[in-house]
């Protein structure tokens, strides 16, 4: 008996012993911030499009008599009385204090060109923290006309905030090599990269994010009939309001026809999005996951007109690339094929 | 900070650093899984405890717009509801608005924004009693007054004497839209066919937003509310014009909503009419949703399907 407890013992002891130490390793080991800084410029590019096409309508979204007006904007955030009752709203915004439409359009394009600096990587940090910001200062004060690509964006910058997203492949880089020269103290070019364990944190609660909302997307479409019946993505198709091509001519196809590439199609969905978060973790499957991340949002992209949501879920999912990977291509692409050398790990 | 988070270059940070930003780690997903289990699917309800952790965290996770349930598209694909506003003058005279627009948005983006619109002031309280209006949920319902407001100045028009005519009433209908079959389409239906759409009155507001006036009953027809769109604006605006005017133009003068506007090119003959003649030849073309019965979807395979999921949507929507 007591060697039977010893035993369970011991193995408690190794199991939270290896707990602690792999919960270490994950989150804290240094890593090259190289995936960051690809991030970063995909993201703020993301930022850019979406803001530069929103100028024209930024008042009807922020302005004091927007589709969600101050008078109703306080309304929400009082809550309701006892005959109507309203969950209060937790939104802030900047915009509650700028009320002047001239004014708004001004801090508009000091925003869009924080979004650019970010983009170039100058002041990395304090452009991540203003895009932060500004995108829920936005968002929060529009209250209707934000959907899933601004979630996205929101958790993407929170995280980003944690790691040295400028690091590499910045402006600030070059800046911060450029003083070195200047106090006599050049920094090597063909030294190892950097490592950072906040590089890591950064790109492991995005991956971590990454699979929530995969997880969650798949086990709820398994509540709809149609994703049972495999008519879900044929009736994507049917879908006149969002579809920025005409898809009549997929009706033209036999009824047996689009029933089984709509279950096909509905089938590796299925798939993705609920294997995603168990198969992504495998470095031998991680590449025909992540192709197949790219299939699927191409598909919804151009089905149904969701480009810029496509575009931020695979920027979503480039948080799964190794950056030995991501140096290996960029030196293959920039050098000729010999002197650039294979990355063993994938 | 700067120093821990900056200088730690290829080390791991301290012991209470990580016991720190792991306790953060523990409560920041803690957070985003009570967000995704606390809120209802439509179909089921949460369980009581996600329910109560969500609300507990709300207030911490809504600022940061983490509040989402990270559950995109699901659980069924549905074309999106559209509104449609009656909007009234003080001149008396009237037109129509259709929000979002396809063809007035100014970019895809904007109006994949503007198609969420109809659908936040869609949410219905199920606590209320269904007889008449839909029982709209309180943000629904001040995002619908709020709407109003909008829309008075973006519809602001110059009347006859040059001057700004201000609006006194916009009445507002949603139109949910039915998914199209293969078949139907095979049949030489169109997307814009009104035998798609149903229509629910939501009331009438003023300029101010301020609900106003005896309202319609909530079950209104879309044979009722295209006869009346034809007989009170169109056909007068069509009389009234010069005889160079294109139908094209006077309809969008009218602001008629594109299925309508569609259906007017396709039959031109309808204008003409009015009554009950107008009522009969309408019925044959726009009342499938009506009247819930339709022999063009006779025996289609996708139907029993398709409409299964409408109906599921739509009490999705109501719950």
């Amino acid at each position: 008996m007591k060697l039977l407890c010893q035993t369970f013992c011991r193995y408690v002891a190794i199991l939270a012993a290896n707990t602690v130490r792999g919960w270490s390793d994950f989150w804290f080991s240094p890593a090259d911030p190289a995936t960051l800084a690809l991030l970063r410029i995909c993201v703020g590019a993301a930022m850019l499009y979406s803001y530069l096409w929103m100028t024209p309508d930024v008042l009807n979204y922020v302005g004091p008599e927007a589709l969600v007006d101050d008078a109703a904007f306080a309304q929400l955030q009082a809550g309701g009385q006892e005959a109507s009752p309203l969950l209060p709203w937790y939104g802030w915004s900047l915009w509650s204090y700028v009320r002047s439409p001239n004014t708004i359009l001004v801090f508009h394009h000091y925003f869009l060109m924080a979004i650019i600096c970010f983009i170039c990587g100058l002041f990395s940090r304090t452009m991540n923290f203003i895009l932060w910001i500004g995108h829920l200062s936005y968002v929060l004060r529009g209250f209707m006309v934000w959907y899933g690509v601004d979630a996205m964006l929101s958790f993407l910058l929170l995280c980003m905030l944690v790691g040295p997203t400028g690091r590499v492949c910045s402006i600030d880089d070059q800046l911060r090599r450029y003083w070195a020269k200047k106090q006599g103290k050049p920094l090597d070019p063909l030294a190892e990269p950097p490592r950072f364990w906040t590089a890591n944190l950064a790109i492991r609660l995005i991956q971590i994010h990454m699979c929530v909302v995969y997880l969650c997307s798949g086990l709820s479409k398994l509540q709809g009939e149609s994703w049972w019946d495999g008519s879900a993505v044929l009736q994507i198709f049917m879908l006149d309001n969002i579809a920025p091509l005409d898809y009549r001519w997929v009706a033209q196809m036999s009824d047996r026809t689009l029933s089984l590439l709509s279950s096909s199609a509905v089938a590796v969905t299925l798939a993705y999005e609920i294997g995603f978060a168990f198969l992504i973790w495998n470095r031998t499957l991680r590449p025909l996951v992540l192709t197949l991340g790219v299939l699927l949002h191409g598909g919804i992209g151009l089905v149904m007109g969701l480009g810029l949501f496509s575009s931020v879920m695979l920027i979503g999912c480039a948080a799964f690339l190794n950056p030995e990977s991501l140096r290996w291509f960029w030196r293959t692409l920039l050098s000729s094929p010999a002197s650039a050398a294979l990355p063993i790990r994938s | 900070m700067e120093r821990v988070l900056l200088t730690a270059e290829g080390k791991k940070p301290p012991l209470l650093v990580r016991w720190l930003v792991s306790g953060v780690i523990v409560v920041y997903f803690a957070a985003v899984l009570a967000t995704v289990t606390g809120i209802g699917t439509g179909r089921f309800a949460p369980p009581e405890i996600c329910a109560e952790a969500a609300t507990f965290v709300r207030p911490a996770l809504q600022p940061l717009n983490l509040d989402s349930a990270h559950r995109y598209y699901v659980p069924n694909p549905g074309a999106e509801p559209v509104l449609w506003i009656r909007v009234t003058h003080a001149s008396g005279v009237v037109h129509w608005a259709e929000w979002p627009a396809k063809q007035t948005s100014t970019s895809g983006l904007a109006h994949t924004r503007n198609l969420v619109v109809p659908q936040t002031i869609n949410l219905r309280d199920t606590r209320k009693p269904t007889r008449g209006e839909p029982p709209l949920t309180p943000s629904a319902l001040v995002l619908l007054s709020s709407l109003a407001r909008f829309i008075s100045i973006q519809e602001l028009r110059s009347g006859d004497d040059g001057y700004p005519d201000p609006i006194a009433t916009l009445q507002f209908y949603t139109i949910q839209n039915d998914l199209i079959t293969p078949r139907q389409i095979r049949a030489g239906m169109e997307f814009s066919d009104l035998r798609l759409r149903r229509v629910t009155y939501l009331g009438t507001y003023n300029s101010s937003g301020v609900k106003i006036g005896v309202s319609p009953p909530a079950d209104v027809k879309m044979v009722d509310l295209v006869a009346r769109m034809i007989e009170e604006e169109v056909a007068p605006a069509v009389r009234s014009a010069h005889a160079s005017d294109l139908q094209k133009t006077i309809l969008s003068r009218v602001g008629t909503p594109q299925p309508v506007a569609r259906l007017l090119e396709r039959q031109p003959q309808l204008i003409d009419l009015s009554g009950d003649e107008l009522r009969q030849q309408l019925r044959i073309a726009v009342a499938a949703n009506d009247n819930r019965q339709s022999p063009l979807r006779a025996g289609e395979d996708y139907r029993d399907e398709w409409k299964t999921a409408a109906a599921r949507s739509e009490q999705e929507v109501a719950r």
